[in-house]
């Protein structure tokens, strides 16, 4: 709605008067922008309803901000090292200090290594990562005597390459029962730390004199982990 | 319900801002929660836990201390002995091969091993190595030893080939079983840290071949207590006890007297024996990569 606002009474007077001059001047001037007009009824209620919430709620936020940030830390500090601390500041102290002993301990060990050549500290690292024969040399021969019973495995030789252990030997018994030692055996030895599992393998049991033989050359597969 | 379009429009922002305050609201009204709750744990923490890592920072500050200047002064000697030989320009492919010569005359005086053997090297290849300080070209040279000898004799000569290149005992312990030593010496005595740390920075084969001063100079300070027993316990099993164990017989021996030691750094890549007919021998063939700095 434009509203134009007139000077009154300004067209009853003649070209030359004070008023008229006015009158004229006023009618020259361009229009003015539109006035808002209030809402009414139940638009008016929403309006004031709503104006009234966000005094409400700025009122309210201010009120909190100004709390936690003034007045919590005020009153709800507690003595740390002999110093007063904010409540809500305690367990970032206590997080950044954990990780401060974490960085010191990391330092300390570092110049506690024998050496300080990184190419030399690496290749240590790359060959601590290897397997180790020996370390499963020890552990076929504890299998073997776990399941061996009556029975007698002889463990003859061991390869190891990158991915795979090889073994190799025979089951010897006096009763008919080699083929299931030597079952149990790979069963046993797949469970030891640092192999996966064990290829297929084909198994024969042949008699010499009183004695069963079942001779192996098994592969078990190392885990990558 | 009248609404003008502008009016609508100033409804509508005052609704967002209002919706967005009241949420603010929330959230302080939460936080305030927080804290009051934050209260009730706040004092032991304060009281109990800050203190006492306040002083294992303490320590931790001045045992880092002391550790920086001696491995200042520790660390340029082993660094020249690392480059002279544990890893030199070249891959020390024949120092390596005088010193399996050595071991393997040893072993045969004692009947340990058959006279002969044979020794295959390799090609020189350049390899990259992730270091923390970036990529690094180095150099290795792939040798297989063929020889038959005791399946004990074998056992420790692999002992021996894994550790090689290392220097002191610290070398032969995992970075678990540091963290160990250091946590016991942190409890029992902080300030004898120099103690430990001079206990590790010892020349492993030496202290193989004669660890009464080692120990003794251990026994004195730390008594019998948890660290000298724990280093006690990791110096004498596993891989560092095994190394240990074949330094200290005839093979540690000959490389002690003849200066072998440290030995080119190596690593073993593949094993393989069998036995023969003739007492507890071993044919026994071990391949190995013998590593150099060179470009």
């Amino acid at each position: 709605m434009h509203n134009r606002l007139h000077f009154r009474g300004s067209r009853g007077f003649q070209n030359g008067s004070i008023c008229a001059i006015l009158g004229r001047f006023m009618d020259s001037l361009p229009e003015q922008p539109p006035v808002q007009k209030q809402p009414e009824g139940n638009g008016r209620l929403t309006y004031l309803f709503v104006t009234s919430l966000l005094l409400f709620c700025a009122v309210l936020a201010s009120v909190l901000a100004f709390s936690y940030y003034v007045l919590l830390p005020s009153l709800t500090r507690v003595p740390v090292s002999g110093q007063l601390m904010p409540a809500m500041d305690v367990a970032d102290y206590r997080r950044d200090l954990r990780a401060e002993l974490v960085s010191l301990e990391e330092d300390r060990a570092a110049f506690l290594r024998p050496q300080r050549d990184p190419v030399f500290d690496a290749l240590q690292e790359a060959r601590r990562n290897d397997v180790a024969i020996t370390v499963f040399a020890a552990s076929f021969a504890e299998v073997a005597a776990q399941v061996q019973g009556d029975a007698a495995i002889e463990i003859e030789g061991m390869g190891i390459a990158n991915d795979s252990v090889s073994v190799q030997g025979s089951v010897r018994s006096s009763r008919p029962d080699t083929l299931t030692v030597l079952a149990t055996f790979v069963e046993q030895a797949s469970h030891i730390q640092g192999i996966e599992g064990s290829n297929p393998a084909s198994f024969t049991r042949s008699q010499d004199g009183d004695q069963f033989v079942s001779p192996f050359d098994l592969t078990f597969r190392l885990s990558r982990s | 319900m009248i609404l003008s379009s502008t009016s609508r429009t100033a409804l509508i922002t005052k609704s967002i801002v209002a919706s967005v305050l009241l949420g603010t609201s929330v959230f302080m009204i939460r936080a305030h929660l927080a804290t009051f709750a934050m209260m009730s744990e706040a004092g032991p923490i304060a009281t109990e836990e800050i203190p006492s890592l306040e002083r294992r920072k303490d320590i931790l500050l001045r045992q880092t201390e002391v550790a920086q200047l001696t491995s200042a002064l520790r660390s340029g000697t082993d660094i020249e002995r690392i480059r002279a030989y544990a890893l030199p320009a070249e891959p020390g492919v024949q120092r390596f091969t005088a010193a399996f010569e050595l071991m393997m005359a040893a072993l045969q005086q004692q009947g340990d091993a058959y006279r002969s053997f044979t020794v295959e090297a390799g090609e020189r290849a350049l390899f990259s190595l992730a270091t923390p300080e970036g990529d690094r070209s180095l150099s290795r040279q792939f040798v297989r030893i063929r020889a038959t000898m005791s399946e004990q004799s074998l056992h420790d000569v692999l002992a021996i080939f894994s550790a090689a290149g290392t220097l002191t005992l610290g070398d032969l312990l995992s970075d678990a079983q540091r963290t160990t030593i250091l946590e016991l010496s942190e409890q029992e005595n902080p300030a004898l840290l120099p103690v430990v740390e001079q206990f590790l920075a010892t020349d492993s084969l030496q202290y193989a071949q004669d660890p009464r001063s080692t120990d003794a100079a251990l026994q004195r300070n730390f008594g019998d207590g948890a660290l000298a027993q724990a280093l006690r316990d990791i110096l004498s099993d596993g891989s560092a006890g095994d190394t240990l164990r074949a330094l200290r017989s005839d093979l540690g021996a000959v490389l002690h007297v003849e200066q072998f030691w440290p030995l080119p750094f190596t690593d073993i890549t593949g094993v393989s024996y069998r036995s023969v007919d003739v007492g507890e021998m071993v044919d026994a063939s071990i391949d190995v990569m013998v590593f150099g700095r060179g470009n």
